[in-house]
């Protein structure tokens, strides 16, 4: 009796299990957030108060799935696919929670694509790697999230016009795709990298976001001092470019390049970087960067028979004073004008002479700032592999 | 001739080989990434890993090849011949107390883990004790059903870490795995010694050996299942780092997680890669703690040879999940695993060693 007693006891408390589970989220009932923009609201307490509270305003990108894969009917496309919504506190975890209460579908954060933050809340001191902390903390965030800086009110970037496509963040996110093509922008930054550097104390640059109007503006950086994570100025489109060849990031694109008062345009299809460094004295590090591409005339108004060895050496040897010229005005920018290693040169030396870095890696680009008193040669090498498709258009 | 025959309860080599790497790999492939990096100085991490593993190899021989000595003889049969009744009876002890820790300690930080990057809402109890119910209802089986269910599980398991490291090929770079041997001494000692112990879990063989019908292979091919462990956190430490940089490895709480919440896989459904690496590594999880509860019930029994298999696992199962909801916070988990890996270390470090010593010695036992 005992025995089929104890047997039949399991099944008194198995009806616990049905009362169900506790995650259960419909797809519906979720809000896909894809896109936030943090801005700085104000600034509590005053200017000396070392304790100042700052007081960010949050626009947060939400789907609304509606709206999305209307097809190609033109018929009742005016619904918008998306929502922003603003929340304001010194808190973006409390941001977040907030949202709860304007949206009808709770926020969901793990499809999270992209992250604006505007040059005034990088430019506060801390305020940056403050922003950054919950988006890697948070188990729901991935490490691929982009993250921009834009020139001007962040939220107003998520209002931009999407077309051709449907959401302004996915709008956004194929603009930085296009890095690839346009060389005085940015290769995308992920929030893992942004995490690499703040760990590093490494100076970096951000891709820059702008509104013009109606047109978004995605040429130029922002660059980031490592020491104390705060946002140092704007690079323009040339200096981005100067700077993508010197650290090897160029992934193509064009040079102008006038012989004898006639254009002819470069079209680098691969381009690359080494960089060499002597660090006998620590006052005078010596980099040498060799920067290398690879392509084809692209436009040539130039007359020239491009079967000539000679002619292409002269268009080769034009290129790369360009390219050289390029290259020069970022480290002229960067060295000298804002004194910050945003070419990851201290990479190099710390790799070359542990021992030394050690002992700068603190005045590296602070203080002493070693970096602004080192010299950087650069030396270009442009290969043009073949003329295009004509010799010359007229003979 | 066929060496093993399926459905008499005995072990091949296979079985031994694939058994060492299931138990080894759990919780610690997580962090140890991260308590690498903050012992050494970029990429010098593996070389502590390496030494540390090939220790780890060496002592799984060691024990291999003492079980091997006594063919068909479990770890408690033979240690009275070797050494005085109350030392076997203070180790018997010991390692019933270690392995119930074990389990405890590794249904607290599955409930843990999966509460912070799964559940939301699910209370940590629940989880440890549904995961705790699946092992009981494992190993009240056959002890033999659980180390093939690690022929199974393995292979996937590598698969995964491994496709892990590849997805993640386009972030890594070379260059972050340089300088090398920049770490002072006490930093690669550090290293060693938490790598050696993250191997811990390989006195399984003091056990498992004794099911095998050629124990005579053992040493080799539970070493070989070691390397197999070493290889394969070699490869997530090397990932890591060249992934990841040694700085910010260090800053996270689970670098491997990270490293699965890195990868982005085009096109839906594996777009978050983390959500099958969980799911993978929970059988993991398993093959671990079902064979750290088999081994506690077999200790016990031992211990107290009239009680019933059913019995122990009674006695045990709720033990273990008591044992399991002190800590309080993640850091006393930690502690809690360390203490673990520590007790571990001992075990296989020197009981081994001297009752191989003592059998050489006395020239007992001789594997043919």
């Amino acid at each position: 009796m005992s025995k089929s007693l104890v047997r039949w006891l399991p099944l008194v408390f198995l009806p616990f299990l049905l009362t169900g589970c506790w995650d259960r989220v419909e797809i519906e009932d979720r809000g896909f957030t894809i896109g936030a923009a943090i801005d700085l609201e104000e600034n509590l307490g005053n200017e000396e108060d070392k304790n100042e509270q700052h007081v960010y305003q949050g626009t947060y990108q939400l789907v609304v799935p509606g709206g999305l894969g209307q097809g190609t009917g033109q018929g009742g496309g005016q619904e918008t696919a998306y929502q922003n919504l603003s929340t304001v506190s010194d808190s973006l975890f409390e941001q977040i929670r907030d949202l709860a209460k304007e949206t009808s579908r709770t926020p969901f954060f793990a499809h999270l694509e992209m992250i604006i933050v505007s040059d005034d809340v990088a430019k506060v001191p801390g305020a940056f790697s403050n922003i950054m902390d919950l988006f890697l903390r948070d188990h729901e965030m991935r490490r691929g999230v982009k993250v921009l800086i834009s020139k001007g009110n962040a939220g107003d970037v998520l209002k931009v016009e999407p077309k051709p496509e449907n959401l302004p963040v996915m709008f956004l996110d194929s603009i930085i795709e296009n890095a690839v093509k346009n060389p005085q922008m940015l290769q995308e930054v992920r929030i893992g990298t942004v995490h690499e550097y703040l760990a590093s104390n490494n100076s970096f640059v951000i891709p820059k976001i702008e509104m013009n109007g109606e047109r978004v503006d995605s040429e130029g950086a922002a660059v980031i001092h490592g020491h104390n994570d705060t946002m140092v100025d704007f690079i323009s489109g040339k200096t981005t470019e100067g700077l993508n060849f010197i650290k090897g990031d160029y992934k193509g694109g064009l040079v102008k390049a006038k012989i004898d008062e006639n254009l002819v345009v470069y079209e680098i299809k691969n381009a690359k970087s080494t960089v060499e460094v002597n660090t006998d004295d620590k006052n005078k590090i010596k980099f040498h960067i060799i920067i290398q591409t690879e392509g084809t005339i692209g436009e040539s108004f130039k007359r020239f028979d491009y079967t000539k060895p000679k002619n292409i050496e002269k268009v080769q040897n034009a290129m790369e004073d360009e390219i050289k010229k390029t290259a020069e005005t970022t480290v002229e920018k960067l060295r000298d004008d804002l004194k910050v290693d945003a070419l990851g040169l201290g990479g190099y030396v710390q790799r070359k002479n542990y021992a030394l870095w050690k002992m700068i890696c603190d005045d590296w680009d602070h203080g002493d700032n070693y970096f602004s008193k080192s010299e950087i040669a650069i030396e270009v090498n442009a290969i043009i592999r073949a003329p295009g498709s004509i010799i010359q258009i007229e003979k | 001739m066929k060496s093993f025959e399926y459905g008499d309860g005995e072990l091949g080599k296979k079985e031994i080989m694939f058994a060492v790497p299931s138990m080894v790999i759990g919780i610690g492939i997580l962090s140890l990434p991260r308590l690498l990096a903050n012992a050494t100085n970029f990429y010098d991490g593996a070389i502590a890993l390496l030494i540390g593993g090939a220790l780890a190899i060496l002592f799984t021989w060691i024990a291999a090849n003492l079980s091997s000595r006594f063919p068909k003889k479990s770890f408690f049969s033979f240690t009275p011949l070797l050494v005085p009744k109350p030392i076997v009876f203070i180790l018997n002890v010991w390692l019933t107390i270690h392995f119930i820790f074990f389990v405890a300690y590794e249904i607290r930080a599955i409930g843990e883990i999966a509460e912070q990057y799964l559940f939301g809402r699910t209370p940590v109890e629940i989880l440890s004790v549904t995961f705790l119910l699946v092992v009981v209802y494992s190993v009240s089986g056959s002890r033999v059903g659980i180390l093939r269910l690690n022929l199974l599980f393995l292979p996937i398991i590598c698969f995964i870490a491994v496709s892990i490291a590849l997805m993640n090929i386009t972030y890594f770079e070379f260059q972050n795995l340089l300088p090398v041997f920049t770490t002072d001494w006490s930093g690669y000692v550090e290293g060693v010694k938490l790598s050696f112990f993250s191997f811990a879990g390989f006195e399984i063989v003091l056990f498992y050996v004794a099911l095998m019908n050629r124990p005579k292979q053992a040493a080799k091919f539970a070493a070989a299942g070691m390397g197999l462990a070493v290889g394969l956190y070699l490869i997530i430490f090397t990932t890591c780092i060249g992934v990841f940089t040694n700085d910010t490895t260090s800053t996270m709480v689970y670098p491997t997680i990270e490293l699965a919440k890195e990868v982005e896989v085009p096109g839906g459904f594996f777009e978050r890669f983390e959500s099958l690496f969980f799911t993978i590594w929970i059988m993991a999880i398993f093959n671990t703690t079902a064979m750290s509860l088999d081994i506690a019930i077999f200790s016990m029994g031992s211990l107290f040879r009239n009680m019933k298999k059913v019995t122990r696992i009674l006695i045990i199962s709720p033990l273990s999940y008591l044992i399991c909801m002190f800590p309080q916070n993640i850091n006393e988990i930690t502690s809690f695993g360390t203490l673990i890996s520590y007790s571990g270390g001992l075990v296989t470090i020197f009981i081994p060693s001297i009752l191989l010593a003592i059998a050489k010695l006395r020239g007992i036992g001789k594997c043919e």
